[in-house]
């Protein structure tokens, strides 16, 4: 077949998939062609009137830099972005790889970000100074589209490639959910990065940026907008020659998917964990079985430890006020490391969310899901009070205030116990499930922000809860003594304990009676 | 002498918006049998199974397991039923040893129980090499096998099986059999759903035929294969046509040029 019938083949069917999707996902597609066009547009404008500024050039380079990187890492964050056109869907097709990388170009070409990136790229025909200039211009803007592009397809079939295996997979999802909660907090930190985008700063950046290949293409523009065409060819040369990289890299990679010599790895399970025994040695056979199996799942999914490590900033935020008193050395601060054991509540409103289609594993081995629940919220716990215990001991160690430990402890378990509690609530009554990959909005089993909405609620109620306990053992160790402190702790525990086994035995019952609407909440069908 | 029934299911309905997945199912298992349950891809199988074990809530009709109401006393239930359903969603992230374990512990089995009883249901299905990779990297008859595992562990009195034998190689196939009829031979029920009919034949010996949600034909496999095949007995049950294999005559061009021009020689 030739290649430009296959690339038309390839086209096609790429409208026809973009085509086929529900109502809802056409119009955010069309919304995001909007936006592509009102963003583009607007930043189109600012290249073309911000071309009188002294350091004009420099930030043309800088920028078309960042947008070139943004290209590279955008599949990373979206999980591969188009997963319809993967190459492994063309294996069993009689096409060479040559081939389809072409074709794979063409529908690459068709897409909102493709359409913003090209308004953009066009909009430095605007910086040309002459006629030459500008011809030199739009070969870049031409050899920058089509790098980015090429670039993303790379990135795209590198994944395909090194994700084969799953602890790979498990790797790179971890990596994903933090460079993404990076990239949220650089978003939000945009403006002081725009402030701190000096004109030395910006100049020492592109002295940097244009000995590296992704920047060679960026300068080449950056001295054609400057009138500098001569000086400017051997980067765009070298911007060529990288373009012709990228594009073998990615035919050998997606040669190595075709012929399966990206090989997976599977991960092995060949120890007994130590604290399995001790467990053992605390609960029955089914509590001590979903215990277990709770804090495997927690360690071995990512998305588990995703979760935690998103939380954890807040915590820090938390603290900041308390610095004071850290390098006082203040014994009180010790009370403050009750504080880690929130994150767990953070985490803890949807238990069986994470490997939710796998229930009915539970629902059919376990008729009465007390158990079940029970151990799930004990592995919280369990991970709520280790950092606290070690946390109060580190502060103690530091300020020697060792006897703030057990009412530390005794604050951390009261407010675990009533957010687990209501855990326990939202986790049955209002299951749903958490997808393996990325979901984009409007894409089925997206919950949008319900998850994070639910967390906070839940937090709010667990803190009503808790509050007087908490309140009252705080103040009894800060103004009158720690024996005190621990003499109220114990109470609040006695009272949060008495509901968070009220709550683990009725949700136990009722999840026992409602285990088919249990299963199809927490199946991807619903 | 009174039967002893092991499922007693009547008046079984179940829609999915528009679509009226099983539209009055009656069902009378006997207990100690080998009982298939067959049907075209949508006649409603995996739908009724799902009712029966308690998967999912029917809209109407009732549901006894042993004598004991599916929906009025689950937890009994499920105590004495094992299952393996047709879509296997464990839990990926657990060992095929540790999957074992857990579910043998949350049927409150002892340790020792349940370790003797693992290796030797490894062992049997073949997976002992494997068991300590994660059920995320297995195959997916390896899937297959550390599921219906699971499900004997606890030497269930009713097993439930949908499509056990899909993608499962020969020699396992083989073992699992064996192990089927010791289960049977010992008292226990098997419902067992497949499209082979082949083994359904040989290892039934009681057959329901489903059909758009209905029971279209029921009863020992002899009374409904009569002198014919079971795979007669379906199609004539289901109403399938012959399909016109001359309006597919292009299939078999290259054949038939070369036989045609033969016949000229």
């Amino acid at each position: 077949m030739p290649t430009t019938e296959l690339t038309r083949l390839v086209v096609g069917l790429k409208l026809r998939l973009l085509a086929s999707g529900s109502g809802l996902q056409t119009s955010l597609r069309m919304l995001a062609y909007a936006v592509a066009l009102l963003v583009g547009s607007g930043v189109a404008a600012a290249v073309i009137l911000r071309a009188d500024r002294t350091n004009a050039s420099d930030e043309l380079m800088f920028w078309l830099t960042v947008l070139a990187l943004g290209w590279l890492v955008t599949p990373l964050l979206l999980g591969g972005g188009e997963a319809t056109l993967t190459v492994d869907r063309f294996s069993l097709f009689p096409i060479t790889v040559r081939q389809l990388n072409v074709a794979m170009v063409g529908a690459s070409l068709i897409g909102a970000p493709v359409l913003g990136t090209a308004i953009v790229l066009g909009a430095i025909l605007g910086r040309a100074t002459d006629a030459v200039s500008a011809v030199v211009l739009a070969c870049c803007a031409l050899v920058m589209l089509t790098t980015v592009v090429v670039g993303s397809r790379l990135g795209i079939a590198l994944m395909s490639a090194g994700l084969r295996g799953r602890k790979a997979r498990d790797g790179a999802a971890l990596i994903v959910a933090v460079i993404a909660m990076l990239a949220g907090l650089a978003f939000q930190l945009g403006f002081f990065i725009v402030e701190w985008l000096t004109p030395g700063r910006l100049e020492a950046a592109r002295s940097v940026l244009r000995w590296l290949p992704f920047g060679w293409t960026p300068e080449a523009a950056g001295r054609a907008s400057d009138g500098q065409v001569v000086s400017a060819l051997p980067f765009l040369g070298a911007g060529t020659v990288w373009l012709g990289a990228v594009f073998e890299l990615w035919r050998r990679t997606t040669d190595r998917l075709f012929t399966g010599a990206a090989t997976a790895a599977a991960i092995v399970i060949d120890r007994r964990s130590r604290i399995e025994g001790v467990i053992a040695s605390v609960a029955p056979p089914a509590v001590e079985a979903s215990w277990m199996r709770a804090l495997r799942q927690i360690r071995r999914d990512p998305r588990e430890l995703a979760q935690f490590a998103g939380f954890m900033p807040l915590i820090v935020i938390m603290a900041l006020p308390s610095l004071d008193l850290i390098r006082q050395g203040d014994p009180r601060i010790v009370l403050a490391s009750s504080m880690l054991g929130l994150i767990v509540a953070f985490t803890s409103m949807n238990m069986f969310g994470m490997d939710g289609p796998s229930f009915a594993v539970d629902a059919l081995a376990s008729g009465d899901l007390t158990p079940v629940v029970l151990g799930k919220a004990l592995a919280r716990a369990t991970l709520g009070i280790v950092p606290v215990v070690v946390g109060a001991a580190g502060l103690a160690a530091y300020t020697g205030g060792w006897h703030f430990v057990i009412p530390s402890v005794l604050i951390a378990t009261t407010a675990l116990l009533a957010a687990l509690a209501v855990s326990v609530y939202v986790t049955v009554r209002y299951p749903f499930v958490v997808p393996e990959k990325t979901m984009s909005i409007g894409m089925q089993g997206n919950q949008g922000c319900l998850p994070g909405l639910m967390s906070m609620i839940g937090l709010f109620v667990a803190l009503v809860i808790s509050a007087p306990g908490v309140a009252a053992t705080t103040a009894a160790s800060t103004l009158v003594s720690a024996l005190l402190g621990t003499l109220v702790g114990v109470v609040s525990v006695a009272y949060t304990l008495w509901i968070f086994v009220y709550v683990v035995k009725t949700s136990g019952r009722w999840a026992s009676l409602h285990v088919p609407e249990m299963v199809e909440a927490l199946s991807f069908r619903s | 002498m009174s039967i002893e029934w092991a499922v007693q299911v009547q008046g079984l309905h179940k829609c999915f918006g528009d679509k009226h997945a099983v539209a009055g199912v009656d069902l009378a298992v006997p207990a100690g049998t080998f009982y298939g349950l067959l049907g075209p891809n949508g006649a409603g199988k995996s739908t009724t199974l799902s009712m029966i074990t308690g998967l999912l809530r029917p809209d109407a009709g009732s549901v006894m397991v042993s004598g004991m109401d599916v929906w009025a006393d689950p937890v009994a239930v499920k105590a004495s039923i094992g299952v393996v359903p047709e879509t296997l969603l464990l839990f990926e992230r657990l060992s095929g040893r540790e999957l074992l374990d857990y579910v043998g512990r949350l049927r409150r089995l002892d340790r020792n129980t349940v370790t003797e009883r693992r290796e030797q249901l490894l062992d049997v299905l073949g997976l002992t090499d494997e068991a300590d990779k994660l059920v995320a990297d297995f195959s997916q008859g390896m899937r297959k096998k550390i599921s219906l595992a699971a499900a004997l562990l606890h030497a269930p009195r009713v097993l439930f099986l949908d499509e056990p034998f899909e993608s499962v190689d020969p020699i396992s196939v083989r073992h699992i059999r064996t192990l089927l009829d010791t289960l049977v031979h010992g008292g226990a029920t098997i419902i067992f759903s497949s499209h082979v009919m082949a083994t359904v034949q040989s290892l039934c010996d009681h057959v329901t035929i489903l059909d758009h949600g209905l029971v279209v034909a029921s009863g020992t496999m002899a009374a409904v294969c009569g002198d014919g095949s079971l795979e007669d007995a379906f199609a004539t049950a289901v109403g399938a046509e012959n399909l016109d294999a001359a309006s597919l005559s292009w299939l078999a061009g290259q054949r038939a040029i070369e036989v045609e021009a033969d016949a000229h020689d």
